[in-house]
Formats: structure tokens, C-alpha cells, sequence
């Protein structure tokens, strides 16, 4: 029974420390998702620099996961233009993906939102490539600290657990 | 949707709502910094209490660019942007590339200058234009007087008879919006949107077969020569410019050479007088 338990335990802290670091990898992904997608923004600007709502619903349909659902989110949003400001739809699209990007990601691409459609095609290409340059630099240096902390939380939880097995039994 | 309906779904809630007492505004006149206006028959009278803040002018250029001010950068560069067949101008800082205007930002000051009907009351004075037969005909009045909205009732009402083909430059003429143009110009119209004159002429007299060709603001040279091309193809010209009356014109080189190129064998010249319009026709000597 008493070994049971202790397996149980140990089990517990293995989930947790697996699901945390799915959550922050799923970041990642997301992070770099995002990255993506400025790219084709920028390159697509660059190029042809069609009307925005057009560019978004064009990439909307490159896009799967979070980038996707924000993207759709934009696009279905886009009637309200007028009512509301372009940074206000791109804030309330980027707000529906809550928990997939770290904090300061999303203060980065909440700034963009001020930007974009708003000023000459120089401005706007300008802020999507500072954008991206730090959410890389963000994606790059979360890569090299996400390898640590993922044996540090594995570690951490086994070390915990197999205490509270030892004081226990 | 009219065009006066149109400009107040331009605007934030409270200048809307003031707008809508004045159907018959000429422009809106956004500042930033300072009080509203409307220009009611020449004359600026304020509209409302609020002050304009920069951001009201950007969310009206952000509705009326579709949130892509870089679509309109080249119309912007020539000081305005259309929308659904009003021009929207704009003052701002101008950014400088290789010593040429590439852009604005920083807006100060908006004018949405809203068309209006051509008055049916003055109908006679297009339609005598066109009996017994048209003439190529060039309307000139001071800016804000009418006389795009002439040039664009002539058109329709000559397209009614002929094959007239427009060049739409700056797409003031038809407003055209996926192909459709927002303004009736009439049964026989073929308008080419968006083209300098001088290569929209010649597109024009090789593709479309045209009996008139109308352009709006005749102003730089090159224009000029487009004038030359089809006046040499015998093609009738429907055209307007900048002036008061014939004598003015001739005091500047470009117009004095367009009035006595014999191209035009009438002048059309439009006045206010209160809230009417005045229209003077003289004839040219060919």
C-alpha cells in the first residue's frame, strides 16, 4: 500500500513536471509561429504592399494553431473597422491568446498593432522587423533558458516528491 | 449612399451628430488642436464644441484607407486621398526620400470636401452644350466652385448619345470601387481609373473608339500633350482647369498655350453668387 502511494507520488510529480514544461514549450512554439508570420507580413508588405484586411485573410489561411486563431479572429473583426481603431481589433485578437505567448512577446506585438496601416510602408516595415528582431532574440535566449529550467522542474519535482515519500513513510 | 452620408460615417460620434444638421456642408474642416468646421456656400462656420485631437484624423484616414494608409501613398503625396467620391485632403510633415515628397505623417489638418448633385435647375446649361452637336468644351472656375461636378453631369448627359471615355486619374470623376463607379456617368461611358493623361489618352484612342474623351484638371504639361493627342486623332476634349475667365487664364503660360491651341471651341466658366453658381459660355476662337 505504502509503495503504492509512494509510486503514485512519484507519478504525480513526473505529470507536473511534464506538463509544465509542454506549456512552455507550446510558448515557444507559439513564439516562433509568430516570428513566422512577421516574416510573410514584412516580405509581403514588402513586395506588393497590398491593403492589410486583404494581407491578413490571405495569411489566415497559412496560419494553423494560435497564429491561425489570432489571424481569424482579426479578419472576423474586421467589419468593426471604423467603430473601432485597427489597434484596438489587434489588441482584442491578440487577448484571445491569452496564455500561448510569454508577456513581454505580447507587449511587443500589441506596439505593432499602433503602427500598422497607420503610417507610409518605410514605418510600418521598420516596426515589423524590430518586432521580429526581438521576439527572436526573446525566442532564441527562452530556447537556451527553457533547457535548463526543463531539467531543473524535472528534477525539482522528482527531488520533492521522493522527500515528501521519504518523511512520509 | 450619399456622398454627405458617406462623409459623416467618416467621423467620430459627437461631429456626426453635429453634421447632420448641416446636409448642406461643402467641406469639413478637421484641425488639430482646434474647433471643427463645415464650409456652408464658401463661408466656415464651426461645427460643434470638441476640439480635434491628431488621433480623430487618424482614425478617419485608417476608415478611409481600409486600415492601409500605404495603399493611398501616391495619391497622398499629391496632398489627398479619394473615398467612395470624396477627397479627403491632408496636411502633415512631409517625408523627404532623395529629395522628393514620399509621404506624410505627423497629420495636422484634414479637408473632406463632400460632391454634391449637380443642380437640376442648371441642367440647361449642360444641355446646351451638346445641341446641336457637342463641341470640345473646357470648364473653368476657382477650386471648390463645381466644376468636376459639371464636367461629370456633362459627361453623363453626352454619354446618354456618344462614346465617351474618361480619364479618371484621381478617381474623382466615376469613384470607382471594384469596377463599379460610384457616380453616373451615363450609358456610353468608359472610364480608365488611376492612369496619368498622357498614357490614358493614348490607351483610350487605341482601345476604346472613342467619340469624347473627358479628363478632370488640366495642370502640367504633360497633360498638355495628352490634349495635343487626341485633338490630333479628331476626338471631341471635355476638360476642366483652374481660372476665373479667359483673359486670367492667358496670364499663365500653360493655360494661354491651351486657349490658343484651337482645341477648345468653348469655354465654360462656373461662379458663386450666394448658394447658386453662375455659368458663363464664350465661345473660343478655333
Amino acid at each position: 500500500m505504502k509503495a503504492t502511494g509512494f509510486l503514485l507520488m512519484q507519478l504525480a510529480a513526473l505529470l507536473y513536471a511534464v506538463q509544465c514544461i509542454a506549456e512552455a514549450r507550446g510558448q515557444q512554439r507559439t513564439l516562433c509561429a509568430f516570428c513566422s508570420f512577421l516574416e510573410q507580413l514584412h516580405g509581403a508588405l514588402e513586395s506588393e504592399a497590398p491593403p492589410l484586411p486583404e494581407l491578413l485573410q490571405a495569411l489566415c489561411g497559412r496560419f494553423e494553431g494560435e497564429v491561425g486563431s489570432f489571424l481569424s479572429h482579426l479578419c472576423d473583426s474586421m467589419d468593426q473597422l471604423g467603430k473601432d481603431s485597427f489597434q484596438t481589433l489587434w489588441q482584442r485578437a491578440l487577448e484571445k491568446n491569452d496564455k500561448s505567448l510569454p508577456l513581454e512577446a505580447k507587449r511587443e506585438l500589441e506596439e505593432l498593432g499602433s503602427v500598422l496601416g497607420r503610417f507610409e510602408i518605410s514605418t510600418q516595415l521598420e516596426a515589423i522587423a524590430g518586432c521580429l528582431h526581438r521576439l527572436r532574440q526573446r525566442a532564441a535566449s527562452a530556447e537556451r533558458e527553457q533547457r535548463q529550467q526543463d531539467k531543473l522542474t524535472l528534477g525539482t519535482s522528482l527531488a520533492i516528491s521522493l522527500l515528501l515519500g521519504i518523511i512520509l513513510l | 449612399m450619399e456622398a454627405w452620408e458617406i462623409a459623416r460615417s467618416l467621423l467620430p460620434e459627437p461631429l456626426e451628430k453635429e453634421l447632420r444638421r448641416y446636409p448642406q456642408a461643402e467641406e469639413i474642416r478637421l484641425r488639430v488642436g482646434k474647433r471643427p468646421g463645415a464650409v456652408i456656400a464658401g463661408r466656415e462656420i464651426p461645427l460643434g464644441e470638441m476640439t480635434v485631437r491628431q488621433n480623430d484624423l487618424f482614425r478617419i484616414l485608417e476608415k478611409a484607407t481600409g486600415a492601409s494608409l500605404h495603399t493611398a501613398a501616391s495619391a497622398l503625396r499629391a496632398g489627398f486621398i479619394p473615398y467612395r467620391g470624396l477627397r479627403i485632403g491632408v496636411c502633415g510633415e512631409a517625408v523627404i526620400t532623395d529629395g522628393n515628397v514620399s509621404g506624410l505623417r505627423s497629420f495636422s489638418s484634414l479637408a473632406i470636401r463632400i460632391p454634391h448633385a449637380f443642380p437640376q435647375e442648371s441642367a440647361f446649361a449642360v444641355e446646351a452644350l451638346l445641341r446641336p452637336k457637342p463641341a470640345s468644351t473646357l470648364i473653368a472656375a476657382p477650386p471648390g466652385v463645381g466644376k468636376t461636378t459639371f464636367l461629370r453631369e456633362l459627361i453623363r448627359r453626352a454619354a446618354g448619345y456618344f462614346r465617351v471615355a474618361v480619364i479618371d486619374e484621381r478617381n474623382e470623376l466615376s469613384a470607382c470601387y471594384a469596377g463599379q463607379a460610384h457616380f453616373d456617368l451615363g450609358q456610353g461611358s468608359d472610364v480608365l481609373v488611376g492612369v496619368p493623361k498622357k498614357t490614358g489618352a493614348m490607351m483610350l484612342l487605341r482601345g476604346m473608339n472613342p467619340q469624347i474623351i473627358a479628363m478632370d484638371e488640366i495642370t502640367r504639361e504633360e497633360d498638355m500633350q495628352a490634349i495635343e493627342q487626341v485633338a490630333g486623332c479628331g476626338v471631341l476634349l471635355f476638360a476642366t482647369a483652374h481660372g476665373r475667365s479667359a483673359a486670367e487664364m492667358c496670364k499663365r503660360p500653360l493655360y494661354q498655350k491651351l486657349l490658343e491651341s484651337g482645341v477648345f471651341e468653348t469655354l465654360v466658366t462656373i461662379r458663386c453668387l450666394g448658394e447658386k453658381r453662375v455659368y458663363n459660355r464664350e465661345a473660343l476662337q478655333t
